[in-house]
């Protein structure tokens, strides 16, 4: 006999046994050195300079105005429904009601038309991973369509990742009207272990693209 | 895990320790100035591609206006105004006529969305509704510009701007492509001495109150999981325990 090869119960229960041990201790190394913390954003989001202007979009032709309902971002496993959300009292963007979903800020054109589109998500709620859990993920390419109420849908690819400080946040350059169709998704990033709060806010930026060849988002 | 387990663990974890995770909010006070602003799309059935940005800063009746542009019919002045008193939407494609036999959209078929003009932003001179509004000599002229320029607005226009029912419309096309304005569809319905191509909406968007500050798109509850995986961890070392006594006595058993 070759290597370990549990026989009968015994070597079952041995091998269950090594099995929780082995899990309890990832699980206790995870809580001491870890944690669960969501997926970082890439490196190269922290490089960008606030000077830096966004990179042309592609020509394409822009969508008529309809309101967005379901975004569907492949790579990450994210289908959800879209919320309304409008301007919180302290001027930033409020959150969509049920942290599954994600929020279409409804001062912001609708997916596809000319202009800058902001769609806001929760990284977490209180008590586990939001919509928008995964967003550090995606990369430059990565795939997201949003479902227009008017049966349409609005193909984006990631283009740009940016991590910032929630003090001095550019709010200009993230919310600002852009002169092609421009999908923004926002959601935080880096906790503080001391106030109990996010940092920063994770800004990716994404512009038109085709549809994939044979619907490759299709059943998604 | 789980989410019902994530859930009920956090529920738990926080009666136990009376954790307070809300992010904290900061209310911005610094200033009453308003920061509005839209992107320029296209006008259904104008036949224009190109588009735009505008920017209005609003403080008081001073209103520092930035608008840039792309697409437009070159060498020829663009009208532009903030109108107001409707519905502060941009005309969609069911709004369009016939108009000398061609369906397009006239200055007047927007009205019922974008209301009359609240000033117009000339670039020297009177800004006023009634004298400027078709000014073409003190428009700015070409396919791409940038504007720029501090003016005072009417008591209506201001509240029009903050109650966000402004739109910023860039008036002249080129239906016909053919590098000038005609009379293709007609004479315009404005002024008859001018064609309806120098006066029909080419660009067009509702000014919206600008965010201003980073999202509170988080609350932490994928962060403060000490206690949750050390129950969790705990719950593992007893099924540990556990299998290794139904070890010994399957052993004994053998
Ligand atoms: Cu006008």
């Amino acid at each position: 006999m070759t290597g370990f090869r549990p026989r009968g119960r015994r070597g079952a229960y041995t091998a269950a046994a090594i099995a929780f041990t082995t899990s309890a201790l990832v699980v206790l190394a995870t809580a001491l050195f870890g944690q669960h913390p969501p997926p970082a954003p890439p490196d190269t989001a922290r490089a960008a300079s606030i000077d830096e202007p966004r990179t042309p979009a592609p020509r394409s032709s822009p969508l008529p105005r309809s309101e967005p309902t379901v975004i569907r971002i492949p790579k990450i496993g994210v289908r959800t429904q879209i919320e309304k959300v409008t301007r919180s009292a302290d001027g930033s963007v409020d959150m969509p009601t049920d942290p599954d979903h994600v929020g279409w800020y409804t001062g912001s054109v609708t997916p596809g038309e000319t202009g800058n589109t902001v769609v806001v998500g929760h990284l977490d709620s209180r008590s586990g991973p939001a919509a928008f859990y995964g967003l550090g993920t995606l990369r430059k390419g990565s795939r997201i369509t949003v479902t227009r109420r008017d049966g349409s849908t609005a193909h984006f690819a990631v283009t740009a990742m940016e991590v910032w400080a929630k003090d001095g946040f550019p709010s200009r350059r993230v919310y600002g009207p852009t002169m092609t169709p421009t999908l923004t998704l926002i959601t935080c990033a880096d906790w503080d272990d001391d106030r109990h709060t996010y940092r920063s806010n994770l800004v990716i930026t994404a512009e038109p693209t085709t549809s994939p060849p044979g619907g490759a988002d299709r059943g998604f | 895990m789980t989410k019902k387990t994530a859930t009920s663990v956090a529920a738990l974890m926080a009666i136990a320790s009376g954790m307070v995770l809300a992010p904290v909010a900061f209310a911005d006070s610094s200033s009453h100035d308003d920061e509005l602003h839209t992107a320029l799309a296209p006008i259904p059935t104008s036949k224009v591609t190109g588009s735009g940005t505008a920017m209005v800063h609003l403080k008081g009746n001073q209103a520092t206006v930035t608008i840039k542009t792309q697409g437009l019919l070159a060498d020829a002045p663009h009208a532009q105004h903030f109108h107001i008193g409707a519905k502060g939407q941009c005309p969609p494609a069911s709004a369009a006529k016939q108009h000398n036999g061609q369906l397009s959209l006239n200055t007047t078929d927007g009205l019922p969305f974008y209301g009359k003009i609240g000033a117009s932003l000339t670039t020297t001179g009177d800004t006023g509704a009634d004298h400027s509004a078709l000014a073409v000599d003190r428009f700015p002229k070409g396919s791409a510009y940038t504007y720029h320029r501090t003016i005072t607005v009417d008591d209506e226009t201001a509240k029009s701007l903050r109650d966000e029912n402004a739109v910023v419309v860039v008036h002249g096309i080129d239906f016909n492509g053919n590098g000038k304005y005609d009379n293709v569809l007609g004479a315009s319905d404005l002024d008859p001495k001018l064609p309806s191509e120098a006066t029909n909406p080419a660009l067009c968007g509702p000014l919206k109150m600008a965010p201003a500050a980073a999202v509170a798109g988080g609350m932490g509850g994928t962060q403060s999981a000490d206690t949750m995986a050390l129950t969790a961890a705990g719950g593992l070392l007893t099924a540990a325990a556990g299998t290794l006594y139904l070890r010994r006595r399957s052993s004994r058993q053998s």
